[in-house]
């Protein structure tokens, strides 16, 4: 069963979805955080961190903060789920509504 | 993996079973003492098990520990190890922390420096005896420690009877003494680390542990070892403090010891970080084992 939305993920999930540059932006965050050996075009239809084979536990938390420093933010630990962060649309949302605030 | 020749019961098997039901319901109704006494009987297969232990011993190149000692330390690792597995049934039970008699804590000052930065503490141990005991020691009186655990069933144990009714029951009771725990098999372990951390908690990996999908070798105890890098992996990005832990005994007369923070080098890339930092967690470790050889449970994988 899906844990229940924070507050903050609920403000969020009223945003608008992302704007694509951000979205882009966090695609290539995954390529180089993770040094996949991906191509550009595969990369971009990438939306979710589970439809790269390899990608494991402590790849999200790579992932996590490589977001984090390149947006300048930290996110909530109660977001610090897989459902939450390997959602690349949502996750876009999310900083674009962070970064808005 | 169960084949044709798989045997219907194994000695394991029948040793599990009693650990299970019978030595449990009796771990609840007998004093302590006895139950060590009966203990003993677990070791009914020791003597294969004392000669391995003692050659694995002599075969490390600890300068701390001498060859003749060898045999000595192999018995008292044995007793240990069963009176371990006594103490677990301790905790089986609701009762258990009016059991748990905890002579000393030392170095507290340490966890609270490490504590003290908010980013959260890795506690660094080894597979030492009394470590689940202390774990819910220190959860009982105000410091609750997420365990890391692998939960990777030991596939040649078990005939078939076993492998269908004893190992989910094996597993259940696992996770019932433990306690507070995430598995390196779920998915998200590193986030509920990472978690845990950043809300200032306590997270307990056995550093010894051979299990992860990055490991990198290194010498241990005079032998070739495969560490897991995701310790480091978390230590860099969440800044956390590590604390060396030894718990030391059993349930009926245990003491932990918090040693100094450990200085972190800052190095900044992954494979930086881990080459500047790799040594000193073994060394760390390494004299724990080298200071009490036979409270050290991992002898025989070694």
């Amino acid at each position: 069963m899906d844990e229940p939305l924070s507050g903050s993920e609920e403000a969020m999930m009223r945003e608008p979805p992302g704007r694509p540059d951000v979205l882009r932006r966090i695609q290539t965050l995954l390529v180089e955080s993770l040094q996949l050996n991906l191509p550009e075009h595969e990369l971009r239809g990438v939306t979710r961190l589970s439809e790269i084979a390899g990608v494991d536990s402590m790849a999200a938390v790579v992932f996590v903060a490589a977001v984090e420093k390149e947006f300048d933010m930290v996110i909530e630990p109660e977001l610090l789920r897989l459902d939450f962060i390997e959602d690349l649309p949502r996750l876009a949302a999310y900083v674009e509504a962070r970064h808005r605030v | 993996m169960e084949t044709l020749n798989t045997p219907v019961l194994t000695v394991d098997d029948l040793l599990w079973f009693l650990y299970l039901y019978p030595l449990r319901v009796l771990s609840a109704l007998v004093p302590r003492g006895i139950m060590y006494s009966i203990g003993r009987l677990f070791q009914v297969r020791a003597r294969k098990r004392r000669d391995l232990a003692t050659r694995r011993i002599r075969t490390t190149s600890c300068t701390g520990i001498l060859r003749d000692r060898a045999p000595q330390i192999a018995d008292n690792f044995l007793a240990n190890s069963a009176i371990r597995m006594l103490d677990d049934l301790v905790l089986s039970w609701p009762s258990f922390p009016r059991k748990l008699r905890c002579n000393r804590i030392q170095g507290l000052e340490n966890l609270e420096h490490g504590r003290s930065a908010g980013k959260g503490v890795i506690l660094l141990t080894a597979h030492f005896c009394a470590i689940r005991v202390a774990r819910r020691y220190l959860a009982a009186i105000g410091h609750p420690i997420l365990a890391v655990r692998d939960e990777t069933q030991p596939g040649d144990w078990w005939g078939r009877f076993g492998r269908r009714m004893l190992a989910p029951r094996r597993m259940e009771f696992l996770q019932a003494i433990i306690g507070e725990s995430v598995s390196i098999q779920d998915p998200e372990c590193a986030l509920k680390i990472l978690r845990r951390l950043r809300s200032g908690g306590l997270v307990n990996i056995h550093f010894d542990g051979q299990s992860g999908t990055r490991t990198t070798p290194w010498s241990f105890l005079g032998t070739p070892r495969h560490f897991s890098t995701g310790i480091f992996d978390l230590v860099r990005l969440s800044e956390c403090a590590v604390v060396p832990m030894l718990c030391l005994g059993r349930s009926s007369a245990f003491r932990i010891e918090f040693g100094a923070v450990l200085d972190i080098v800052r190095a900044a890339g992954r494979d930086e970080f881990l080459r500047a930092n790799l040594p000193a967690f073994v060394e760390t470790i390494e004299k724990q084992i080298m200071d009490y050889p036979e409270e050290w449970e991992q002898w025989m994988s070694l």
